[in-house]
């Protein structure tokens, strides 16, 4: 298949992804009933009187959680050419990969060590 | 394809301005994952589909969800959005205008190629080929870089997640 | 000129239609399934068997109101449901059904895949931000948690099939099973994916962010009608799609005798589908100190693991 074909089908089917929740909310303005209330309005809340700044603060981890995901994320990117190329690269690749992941294990482990993929 | 570059034009600039003039942070963060769509779209039509593809792995995936737990670990929903004070528009103004300056007129006098090759098949092979033989050494180093920023990242969060 | 077009459109009405279907499908076919799992009959009103009890679901859900939570975010939480579909959908147009039977065989097909599938998390943080509820937002926030944890092993599975196949190409790397499935050579990657992939889709055991007992409905509690819908259907297209993938990469895809590939494929997917629903039946759910330090600590090695001993068996 052509490379800009292949793209269009990609487009086309990003406009369609779009185009049927937008159709499916258009019959549901059309078919809905529509009778907003102050009790029906409030954001669900078990057996107490909703307040109006209705969040938590939370947890540090979950940013922790995130930039270790950015940095493996990205090392994840480096390995997919390394495995397309694989069998026409040879033993030297391996062993630049080998120690490539080896370093970023060195991260986890410190990680690891300084208990910080532990949920406190 | 002038029509697709169009539609991502509006996508990525229209993505970028909506950063910059949205009142809530948050808003910001999802402006942004738009331009960062945008510009995965430029590369898909450049040829580049590894690179488009990673674009959207990375930053709308990866960078985008760091950004948004950033801001939510910092801000809480009731707290009052950004004004838009006379200072700020200057200021921000101001900065985008000699960027803008910056690059036009540096871009006047390179010359860029008006033609593109045609879209490479082995595209991620070829950019597997390249990561191993001229660029070994920066690849390497990438892998230092990660570690560093890592760790580095890693210290700046448990200080701050201890002191709060 | 105009026959590329017709085929164009021809496939997205085509898998429009599949991809509703089979979301309508799998509800039925998760519901029936618990129910026989619990000796109970499951939905049996509605249609043969309650086949017809989703489609009324959806008539239903059209038809009902659209509540939109006071305080709420009003721009994002109108726009969550979109971005949870819009890159499920998507992520179909590269699936192939068949030799040939593929709306866009793109190069970069099961990168596509992971690469749009990764957007959703941003419509689960956005529900659950929108929203102006501590459920909603706790739900949400865990979701992205979890699915941000396992996304590295689950991604760091499949380099062992690439690497194996040489290619991203998801019909390259089925050809390249054609003497023996990567689930046999690669048996350790292939677990690694399964688990993964559950935890991914969010799915029990590692229901968290769903956890009705203690987080209502998790992000999507204050959404109804229409919008529930969607975040619905995105779902369970990404339950195809993992099953999908977990066929293509390393049960040997369409290859089966006799049958016609398009059979085999859907029998394929819709025995790992089956694996899934007998998980949840089975397991109770896990805390999320279990969730995220078995992700990182035993997965993420383990699909290294993989990787290596792929590499080093390439040599011998």
């Amino acid at each position: 298949m052509p490379y800009f074909l292949g793209y269009t089908y990609v487009a086309v089917f990003l406009l369609f992804g779009i185009l049927i929740p937008v159709g499916a909310l258009l019959a549901n303005r059309l078919l809905a009933p529509r009778h907003p209330d102050p009790e029906k309005l409030q954001a669900y809340e078990c057996g107490l009187a909703t307040p109006s700044d209705n969040t938590l603060p939370y947890n540090v981890r979950y940013y922790i959680f995130a930039l270790l995901f950015v940095v493996f994320d990205v090392e994840t990117i480096f390995l997919y050419p390394w495995a397309v190329a694989f069998n026409r690269l040879g033993l030297f690749a391996f062993v630049e990969m080998i120690v490539f992941i080896g370093i970023l294990v060195v991260g986890l482990v410190y990680a690891w060590k300084k208990r910080l993929l532990e949920w406190l | 394809m002038p029509e697709a570059f169009g539609i991502l034009t509006l996508a990525t600039l229209g993505g970028a301005l909506g950063v910059v003039l949205a009142t809530d942070v948050v808003h910001s963060a999802y402006f942004l994952v738009l331009a960062f769509l945008g510009v995965a779209g430029y590369y898909f039509l450049l040829g580049g589909e590894f690179v488009g593809a990673v674009q959207i792995l990375i930053y709308a995936g990866a960078v985008a969800v760091l950004f948004l737990f950033a801001v939510m670990l910092t801000r809480r929903r009731a707290d009052p959005v950004w004004g838009r004070s006379p200072a700020r528009w200057l200021g921000v103004g101001g900065a985008a205008a000699l960027l803008a300056w910056l690059l036009l007129t540096h871009l006047e006098r390179h010359p860029w190629p008006t033609k593109l090759p045609p879209p490479a098949p082995h595209n991620t092979a070829l950019i597997g080929k390249a990561l191993f033989r001229p660029f070994v050494v920066p690849f390497e180093v990438v892998s230092v870089l990660l570690l560093a920023a890592l760790v580095g990242a890693l210290l700046l969060a448990r200080k701050e997640g201890g002191a709060s | 000129m105009g026959q590329p077009y017709l085929r164009l459109a021809a496939a997205a009405l085509i898998l429009a239609a599949f991809v509703l279907g089979t979301a309508a499908f799998l509800v039925w076919f998760e519901r029936k399934l618990l129910g026989r799992m619990q000796v109970r009959p499951g939905p049996n009103r509605v249609g043969p068997g309650g086949l017809l009890q989703p489609v009324a679901d959806i008539l239903k859900l059209t038809v009902k109101e659209d509540i939109l939570p006071e305080h709420a975010d009003r721009p994002l939480f109108r726009l969550a449901p979109l971005m949870a579909f819009v890159p499920a959908f998507a992520a179909f147009v590269v699936l192939p059904f068949g030799p040939g039977l593929v709306s866009a065989d793109l190069n970069i097909g099961l990168l596509w895949i992971l690469a749009v599938s990764t957007v959703s998390v941003l419509a689960l943080i956005a529900a659950g931000w929108a929203s102006n509820s501590k459920y909603a937002l706790l739900g949400g926030m865990r979701a992205a948690a979890q699915m941000i944890s396992y996304e590295v092993p689950l991604v760091l599975s499949l380099i062992g099939v690439v690497l194996a196949a040489g290619s991203l190409r998801l019909g390259r790397i089925v050809a390249a099973q054609a003497h023996l499935w990567f689930a046999v050579p690669q048996v350790l990657g292939f677990i690694v994916y399964l688990i993964a992939a559950t935890a991914e889709s969010n799915r029990s055991p590692f229901d968290l962010p769903e956890g009705e007992s203690e987080l209502v409905a998790g992000f999507h509690t204050e959404y109804s009608g229409v919008r529930f819908a969607f975040f619905f259907l995105a779902e369970y297209s990404y339950v195809f799609l993992a099953a999908a993938i977990a066929t293509l990469a390393f049960l040997g895809g369409w290859s089966g005798p006799f049958l016609p590939p398009v059979v085999w494929f859907l029998v394929k997917t819709y025995a790992v589908i089956f694996f899934i629903i007998w998980l949840r039946a089975t397991l109770p759910r896990i805390r999320i100190d279990q969730l995220l330090s078995f992700g990182w600590k035993v997965l993420l090695p383990l699909s290294l693991v993989n990787i290596f001993l792929v590499g080093l068996f390439r040599f011998i």
